[in-house]
């Protein structure tokens, strides 16, 4: 638990860092479809990407050395995806006349990542009007969903209402449970509490295994009560093996993290490894996710004998760390990034 | 941490200490090349390659890098210490041994 928030930063460094650049160096690729409107400003859109692709190609080696979350890793990343802001202008419009051109979608996406306020206001105000101008396609949709999250905040409180107003229409589509999920997790705006957004949920969704994402949802934080008290009735009445193994995942996690309830915690734990050692939750199997949390807690506390580690050294030699002992032994758990 | 490690481990040579690592990096190759370049004498088990690897999972290392000191009677003793708090606890665990050192480091910590 003391390093889900490391986890998290590690993980999001990764994302940043990697995918986002591989995925625009992607979308270039696919981008060859050429738009079915304009000959001229498909054209164009390529050559723009042509130059940002280029530019960004001699950015992305340097990131890839920089160490992650250090100043020049920042300054890297915020050089990397402002290459694009002296053609954002020209993006905008060439994305709005050709609606369905893949490059000039993928290059309004990366102009949302700018450093420069301006140009992300702009291009969220854009991506706002496209989403409202066709407000049921499933493309509108995903728009929608980035812009919840987006810093222009009125574009993102409209995009809340405008998907808000969809729940209300069709409360139990699955677009509505990503709706409500999302703003069940949300940090920043709130037109609706995470208490109602959770009332919504269970009500549309309370029988059903979706109720596994929401279990994983609430591992994020510290439990509320009111949940806590959800979570355990979901554990007892739902019929899914996944269901009862994220809320025991989420109650074990919340319950172990006090010292008062750690036995109950660890139990809970430790039934995910007895009774569903293969259920997958997401693209996780808990059980195995669980099993290190448990030894941690067993064998590695403070005070404890250190368990024995058998392995091969860089070398390919075997040894133990049990080879060592009679002596005071620092292990670190290091790598040369 | 390279330099702060070099130190300890030149000035802790003829003590009852090891300084045990459990390398996660992928390219076994390009980390030994690290290793003789940076002058990482001290010996690392090899988690096969991954932040994910078998020694690591284990021990649910989910943050780098990650330290436990162990005393010489093999019972964990610190985790999570670094630079001056190693040193204290080393010196420390090490006093228990009946071995008292008094650790110090030069500007760049390479204690030469």
């Amino acid at each position: 638990m003391k390093s889900n928030c490391f986890r998290f930063l590690i993980a999001m460094f990764i994302a940043i860092g990697i995918t986002i650049p591989l995925a625009a160096q992607e979308g270039t690729k696919d981008a060859v479809k050429p738009a079915a409107k304009k000959d001229d400003s498909a054209e164009r859109i390529r050559e723009i990407n042509k130059e940002i692709t280029a530019k960004r190609a001699e950015i992305l080696p340097k990131i890839r050395k920089a160490k992650p979350g250090s100043p020049e890793y920042t300054e890297l990343l915020t050089e990397y995806y402002g290459v694009a802001d002296e053609f954002a202008d020209e993006i905008i419009e060439l994305a709005g006349d050709n609606p369905s051109n893949r490059v000039a979608a993928t290059l309004m996406s990366g102009l949302m990542r700018s450093q420069n306020k301006e140009v992300v206001t702009k291009v969220t105000d854009a991506m706002l009007a496209s989403a409202k101008a066709d407000p049921t396609s499933r493309k509108s949709f995903a728009t929608l969903m980035t812009l919840m999250s987006s810093p222009n905040r009125k574009a993102a409180a409209e995009a809340t209402e405008l998907l808000l107003a969809g729940v209300k229409e069709d409360p139990k589509s699955n677009n509505s449970f990503s709706v409500l999920m999302s703003l069940m997790n949300s940090r920043t705006l709130k037109p609706m509490t995470k208490a109602e957004a959770t009332e919504l949920l269970l009500a549309n969704f309370g029988d059903s295994e979706k109720m596994a994402d929401l279990a994983m949802g609430m591992t994020r934080g510290p439990i509320s009560t009111g949940n806590v008290k959800l979570l355990e009735r979901l554990l007892d009445e739902s019929e899914f093996d996944s269901v009862k193994a994220a809320t025991s995942f989420a109650l074990g996690k919340h319950f172990s993290a006090n010292a008062g309830t750690k036995d109950k915690g660890m139990k809970l734990l430790k039934s995910i490894v007895e009774k569903y050692p293969d259920v997958i939750v997401g693209r996780t199997n808990l059980a195995k996710t669980v099993e290190g949390e448990i030894f941690e807690a067993e064998n590695l506390q403070i005070g404890m004998k250190v368990p024995d580690i058998i392995g091969e050294d860089v070398d390919g030699v075997e040894f133990k760390l049990s080879d060592y002992k009679g002596k005071v032994v620092v292990i670190d758990f290091w790598g040369d990034w | 941490m390279y330099p702060h490690e070099r130190s300890l481990v030149k000035q802790l040579a003829d003590k009852p200490f090891a300084l045990i690592g459990v390398n996660s990096d992928r390219d076994r190759e390009k980390l030994k090349d690290v290793m003789k370049e940076k002058d990482i004498t001290w010996r690392s088990f090899w988690n096969g390659g991954s932040t994910g690897g078998p020694i690591s999972t284990k021990w649910n290392v989910r943050g780098w890098p990650t330290i436990y000191v162990v005393d010489a009677k093999g019972v964990i003793r610190y985790k999570g210490v670094r630079g001056d708090k190693m040193d204290a606890a080393l010196e420390e665990l090490l006093g228990e041994a009946g071995v008292e050192v008094k650790i110090t480091h030069d500007d760049e910590g390479d204690g030469e």
